[in-house]
C-alpha cells in the first residue's frame, strides 16, 4: 500500500510537471487542446494525492513502523483516533497534506475559471501547477512520509502529548488550508497579469470569490488556533504573538486587506496596480509563513524544527516574489486606473486608509519576530521581542481599525457630503460617548478599556442604525418589517454579510479587551479538604487520581466548585506527564459563562500529597469563541451569489442594430 | 500485484492528457466568450453603471447620502449605462473610435 | 456593592434588549412601531450591554489578588523561559519557569523594584530573557520604527489620495457627459433611460 503512494507521489510530481509546462505553453500558444490536456493532467493529480495521502493514513492505522516518519509520530499507547490525524501532524506529512488539499481546491478553481476566464485560465493553470510542483518536489526529494526503514520498529516515538486534543482534529487543517489557499487568487492575478488581461478587471470577480474562501480559512485556522492554546496550554491565554503565531497572522491581514481593496476595482476600476501588488505581497507573507513554521531561524513552540527546509522556504518565497514583481513591473502599463478619486471624503478613500493600517500593522508584526535576527547579526546581541512590544504597538493600531470599520459603512462610494456624515454619525459618537461616561462611572479605570468600548461601540451603532434605516425603508413600501429586514440582507450580500462579519469582530474585540485586562490569576498550594477562593467562585479540592497509561501518567484533581452561594457542580482538572518527551501536557477545566471563564489548572502534584494550582478568572472570554461562528455566517452571506432576479437585472440587454423607436428588443 | 496496479494507476492520468490532444476537443468546440473582448468589457461597465444606480438608491433611503448627491450619482451612472447601450448599437467600425473616447479607459485593443 | 453590580444589570437586561415595542418590532404584524421607540431602544440595549460588560470585567478585579501576587504576575510575564522557546515563565509549565517564579516571589518579598529584578536576571540571562525590549541600544530601534513607518504610511496615502484626485480633475466627469451629448441624441437618452429605469426597478 505504502509503495502504491510512493508510485503516486512520483506520478503526481511528474503530471504537475506536465501542467506546469503544457499549461503556459497553451496560453501562450493559444493552443486549446494543449491547454485541456494540461487542465486535465491537473485534475489528474488530486486523485492520486489522495491515493498517497491514504496510504499514509493507513501505515498509520495499521501501526505500520516499518515507514519512518509513522515511527516518528505515533506510537501503539496513542489513542486509535488520533491515528487519522497523526499525519499532518509532522513536517512531511504535513507538505503531503498542503499538497493533497490544494490539488483539491485548485482543481475547483481551475474548472470554475476556465468557464468564466477562459484566455486567463490556462496562465492561472501554470502558476497553481508551479506551486503544487515545488510542493511535490520537496516532499519527493527532500522529506517524503512514506519512506521507510531498513529495519522495521516494534513501537515508535508517538505525536507530541500537547497535540493529543480534539484541537489537532481541526485547527492545523484549516490553518494549513488557510495559508496554501492564499495562492489561489494569487495565481489568478499573476496568470492573469501574464495573459495581459490583468488591466481591464477581468479576473477581479473570481479573485474577490477565492480571496474570501482564502480569507475565511485563515480567519479559521487563527480562531481555532486561539482556542486550542486557551483551552490545551494552561496559561488561559490565547495569542502569545509567537513567531508562527504572528506568520499566520501576517497574511491574514494582507488578505482582509485585499478583499476590501478588490471591491473598490470591482465598482470603480481602481487600485488595479495596488490590488497587485497587495497580492503578490500576501502570498509571499503566507509562503514566509510556511517558512517560519519549518525553519529554525527565529525560535518557537510551534515549529517543526527541521532548519534545512525551512531556508529552502524562504529562498523560493524570494524567488516568487521576484519574478511576480518582475512581471508586474513588465505589465505595469496595462494597469492604469479607469477612474480617479470624486472625493476625499468617501468610501474609496477609507478603504485606502484602511489597507494602509492593515500592511502597517503586518510591518510591525514582521519586524517584531525578525528583529532577533537582525539585532544578532548586527549587534550580536539575542533579544526576544514578545508580547508586551506587540500588544502596546499593535493595540492602538488595531483599535484605530475597530474605529474605521465605524466609519465606513456611513459613507458612500464616489462623494460624500458632510451634512449626511455629520447626520450618520452623530448618533453612533452619542452612543459612544455615553458608553465610555458610564464605564467611567460603574468603576472600569483602565483608559484602554474605556477608549476599547467606546470605540467597539461606533461599528455596532452604525451598523445597527443602517439595518433600521433600511429595513424602515422597504417597510414604508409596504413590506413587513421581518420580511424588509431579511430581504433588505438578501438584496445586499455582500454589503450586509460584511457588516455581520465586522460585528463579530467587535465581538472579537469585545473579548479581548475584557480578557486582556481583567484576567485575574493566582496560584495557590492546596491539600485534599482545602478550599480556596478566588473572586465570587470557592473551590474545595477534594481528591486527586492517578491513572496509568503505557506512555504517561496522569493525575487528575476533583474540584467542587460554587459561583457565589450556587453549586456549579465538579471540574476536573489534569495534567499527564509523558516520561519520554519529558513534556507536561496539562487541561484546565473551564467553567464559561457568557460574562466570565473561571478557569482551574494543575501546575504540579507534589510528593506530600499536596498541589499546586493556577486559578484564573478571564471576563468576556466566550464572546472570542462565539465570534467564530458569527464570521463564518456573514462571510458565507457575503459570498453567495446573485439570485437570478438579480442575475437577470444585471445582463444586457440584447439591441439589434435595426430597431423600432419604440424600444430595445430585450 | 504491485507492478500492476502501478501500471494501472499510471495509465489514467496519461489517458487523461493524452485525450484532448488527440481528439482534439477543445479546439473543435465553439470558442469562448473573450473575457477581454469588448462585449464582456461592455457588460462588466454595465454591470457596474445598474450596480451604481441600486447602490445610490440603497443610500439614498439609508440617508448616507443628500439629495443632490444622489441625483448627481443617478446621472453619472445613467449616463455611463447609455453609452454602454449606445455602443450596442453603433456599427463594428464606430465601436473602436468611441470607446477609445469614453473617458479614462487606456486604449482598447480590437479582437 | 459588588452585588448589587452584578444583580442589577441582569435585571435591566431583557428590558433593554427586548423592551415592549421592541419585541412586537420583530413580529410580521406590527406596522406602526415608531421609528423613535426602535432607536431608543437600541441606544438603550447598548449601553446595557455596556454596563453588563463592564460589571464583569469589575467583579473579576484585582483586588480578589493582592497586589503583591499581581505585581508578581506582571514581572512573570515579561521575563522569558531559557529554554521553552519564546514563553514567559508565567505562561511555561517547566521547571525551571516554576523555579524562576519562586525566585521573583522572593525578591518581590524583599522589596526589589521590578527593574531590580529585570536587571538581576539580565543579568545572569543577559538581555535575551527579557521579553519586552528596553529602550537603550540597539533595541531602540525596534521602538523607534514603527511610529516611522507609521509616518511614512501617512505620507503614502496622502500622495495617493493626490494623485487620484488630481486624475479625476484631469478627466472630470463633465467629460463624460459631453461626450454622451456629443454621440447620443436627445430622443435616444430618452429611450435609454426608460430602459435603464425598467431594468433597474425590476
Amino acid at each position: 500500500m505504502v509503495e502504491l503512494g510512493q508510485i503516486a507521489l512520483i506520478l503526481s510530481f511528474m503530471m504537475a510537471t506536465y501542467s506546469t509546462v503544457v499549461g503556459f505553453a497553451g496560453g501562450m500558444l493559444n493552443g486549446r487542446d494543449l491547454a485541456a490536456s494540461a487542465r486535465w493532467g491537473f485534475y489528474s493529480i488530486c486523485p492520486l494525492l489522495i491515493l498517497a495521502t491514504a496510504s499514509l493514513i493507513y501505515a498509520f492505522v495499521t501501526n505500520d513502523f516499518s515507514v519512518k516518519y509513522v515511527a516518528e509520530n505515533s506510537n501503539i499507547a496513542m489513542p486509535k483516533i488520533y491515528s487519522w490525524v497523526a499525519f499532518y501532524s509532522g513536517n512531511a506529512g504535513s507538505l503531503l497534506y498542503i499538497a493533497v488539499a490544494f490539488s483539491v481546491m485548485a482543481g475547483i478553481t481551475i474548472r470554475i475559471l476556465n468557464s468564466k476566464l477562459p484566455y486567463t485560465s490556462p496562465y492561472a493553470l501554470g502558476v497553481m501547477s508551479m506551486v503544487l510542483l515545488f510542493f511535490l518536489a520537496v516532499i519527493l526529494f527532500l522529506a517524503n512520509p512514506l519512506d521507510r526503514h531498513e529495519i522495521a520498529l516494534e513501537d515508535g516515538q508517538g505525536m507530541n502529548p500537547l497535540l493529543i486534543h480534539f484541537g489537532m482534529f481541526i485547527h492545523p487543517p484549516f490553518q494549513m488550508l488557510g495559508l496554501i489557499s492564499v495562492a489561489l487568487p494569487f495565481s489568478i492575478a499573476i496568470g492573469a497579469l501574464l495573459a495581459g488581461r490583468g488591466g481591464r478587471d477581468e479576473w477581479v470577480d473570481q479573485g474577490r470569490l477565492w480571496g474570501m474562501v482564502s480569507w475565511l480559512l485563515l480567519t479559521t485556522g487563527l480562531l481555532l488556533g486561539a482556542w486550542w492554546a486557551y483551552t490545551i496550554l494552561g496559561w488561559g491565554g490565547y495569542w502569545a504573538w509567537d513567531p508562527v503565531e504572528n506568520s499566520a497572522l501576517m497574511p491574514w491581514l494582507a488578505m482582509t486587506a485585499f478583499v476590501h481593496s478588490i471591491m473598490v476595482q470591482k465598482r470603480r476600476g481602481m487600485f488595479r496596480m495596488w490590488n497587485m501588488v497587495l497580492i503578490i505581497v500576501a502570498f509571499a507573507m503566507a509562503q514566509m509563513g510556511m517558512f517560519i513554521n519549518r525553519g529554525g531561524a527565529v525560535p518557537s513552540v510551534h515549529s517543526f524544527a527541521e532548519s534545512a527546509m525551512g531556508w529552502i522556504f524562504l529562498a523560493v518565497m524570494a524567488v516568487t516574489l521576484f519574478i511576480s514583481l518582475a512581471i508586474f513591473i513588465f505589465r505595469f502599463d496595462t494597469l492604469k486606473s479607469r477612474s480617479g478619486l470624486d472625493s476625499i471624503i468617501s468610501r474609496e478613500s477609507a478603504f485606502l486608509a484602511q489597507n494602509m493600517l492593515f500592511l502597517l500593522i503586518a510591518f510591525i508584526t514582521l519586524w517584531g519576530t525578525i528583529f532577533p535576527i537582525f539585532s544578532e547579526v548586527v549587534d550580536d546581541t539575542t533579544l526576544t521581542i514578545g508580547q508586551p512590544f506587540f500588544n502596546k504597538v499593535n493595540g492602538p493600531l488595531m483599535l484605530l481599525l475597530v474605529f474605521l470599520m465605524g466609519i465606513g459603512p456611513v459613507l458612500p462610494w464616489r462623494k460624500a457630503g458632510w451634512g449626511s456624515i455629520n447626520r450618520m454619525l452623530r448618533l453612533p459618537l452619542i452612543v459612544s460617548f455615553l458608553v465610555f461616561l458610564l464605564s467611567l462611572i460603574s468603576g472600569i479605570r483602565e483608559y484602554w478599556v474605556l477608549i476599547s468600548f467606546a470605540i467597539c461601540s461606533v461599528p455596532l451603532t452604525t451598523v445597527f442604525q443602517e439595518l433600521i434605516r433600511g429595513s424602515r425603508s422597504r417597510h414604508s413600501h409596504g413590506e413587513s418589517w421581518g420580511l424588509a429586514f431579511f430581504s433588505l440582507i438578501g438584496a445586499n450580500r455582500p454589503r450586509y454579510g460584511g457588516y455581520i462579519v465586522h460585528l463579530s469582530i467587535i465581538m472579537l474585540a469585545i473579548g479581548i479587551t475584557g480578557s486582556s485586562f481583567y484576567d485575574v490569576q493566582k496560584d495557590v498550594v492546596m491539600k485534599p479538604g482545602d478550599s480556596g477562593v478566588l473572586g465570587k467562585y470557592t473551590f474545595k479540592y477534594l481528591e486527586v487520581s492517578e491513572k496509568p497509561y503505557p506512555d504517561r501518567v496522569e493525575e487528575t484533581a476533583k474540584f467542587e466548585v460554587w459561583s457565589g452561594d450556587k453549586n456549579i457542580g465538579y471540574m476536573h482538572p489534569y495534567r499527564a506527564f509523558y516520561p519520554e518527551f519529558q513534556i507536561a501536557a496539562t487541561r484546565g477545566a473551564i467553567h464559561s459563562t457568557i460574562l466570565e471563564d473561571f478557569y482551574l489548572v494543575p501546575s504540579e502534584f507534589k510528593e506530600d500529597g499536596q498541589a499546586v494550582f493556577r486559578v484564573l478568572v478571564n471576563p468576556l472570554v466566550s464572546w472570542m469563541w462565539a465570534a467564530g461562528p458569527v464570521l463564518i455566517l456573514g462571510t458565507l452571506i457575503s459570498m453567495s451569489p446573485n439570485n437570478r432576479t438579480q442575475r437577470k437585472r444585471l445582463r444586457l440587454p440584447d439591441v439589434s442594430v435595426d430597431q423600432n423607436p419604440e424600444g430595445i428588443s430585450e | 500485484m504491485l507492478v500492476i496496479s502501478a501500471i494501472f494507476i499510471s495509465l489514467i492520468p496519461a489517458v487523461l492528457v493524452a485525450y484532448p490532444i488527440i481528439r482534439k476537443i477543445a479546439s473543435k468546440s465553439p470558442l469562448p466568450e473573450d473575457e477581454s473582448s469588448l462585449k464582456a468589457d461592455l457588460e462588466r461597465r454595465w454591470e457596474s453603471a445598474l450596480e451604481g444606480l441600486r447602490h445610490a438608491e440603497l443610500e439614498m433611503s439609508l440617508g448616507n447620502v443628500s439629495e443632490s448627491d444622489y441625483l448627481w450619482l443617478k446621472e453619472v451612472h445613467m449616463t455611463e449605462a447609455a453609452l454602454v447601450l449606445k455602443t450596442l448599437e453603433i456599427s463594428d467600425k464606430e465601436k473602436g473610435f468611441l470607446i477609445k473616447q469614453i473617458p479614462s479607459d487606456s486604449g482598447y485593443e480590437e479582437e | 456593592m459588588r452585588l448589587f453590580l452584578n444583580i442589577y444589570p441582569s435585571c435591566l437586561l431583557p428590558f433593554g434588549i427586548l423592551g415592549d415595542n421592541g419585541c412586537r418590532v420583530f413580529n410580521s404584524g406590527m406596522k406602526n412601531a415608531s421609528y423613535q421607540n426602535i432607536r431608543l431602544n437600541l441606544i438603550s440595549s447598548l449601553l446595557m450591554l455596556v454596563l453588563f460588560l463592564n460589571t464583569s470585567c469589575i467583579a473579576a478585579n484585582s483586588d480578589f489578588v493582592s497586589q503583591e501576587e499581581d505585581r508578581i504576575n506582571q514581572i512573570n510575564s515579561v521575563i522569558m523561559c531559557p529554554v521553552c522557546p519564546g514563553e514567559s515563565i508565567d505562561q511555561s509549565q517547566n521547571e525551571i519557569a516554576s523555579n524562576m517564579r519562586a525566585i521573583v516571589k522572593d525578591l518581590v518579598s524583599q522589596g526589589k523594584t521590578e527593574d531590580e529584578i529585570k536587571d538581576y536576571f539580565v543579568g545572569k540571562y543577559g538581555p535575551v530573557i527579557l521579553l519586552e525590549p528596553s529602550t537603550e541600544g540597539i533595541s531602540m530601534y525596534v521602538w523607534i520604527v514603527p511610529p516611522i513607518a507609521l509616518t511614512f504610511a501617512m505620507i503614502a496615502v496622502g500622495l495617493a489620495v493626490y494623485v487620484m484626485r488630481k486624475r479625476q480633475k484631469n478627466t472630470p466627469l463633465n467629460m463624460l457627459h459631453s461626450l454622451a451629448d456629443e454621440v447620443i441624441s436627445d430622443e435616444e437618452k430618452e429611450k435609454y433611460f426608460s430602459v435603464i429605469n425598467r431594468i433597474s426597478n425590476e
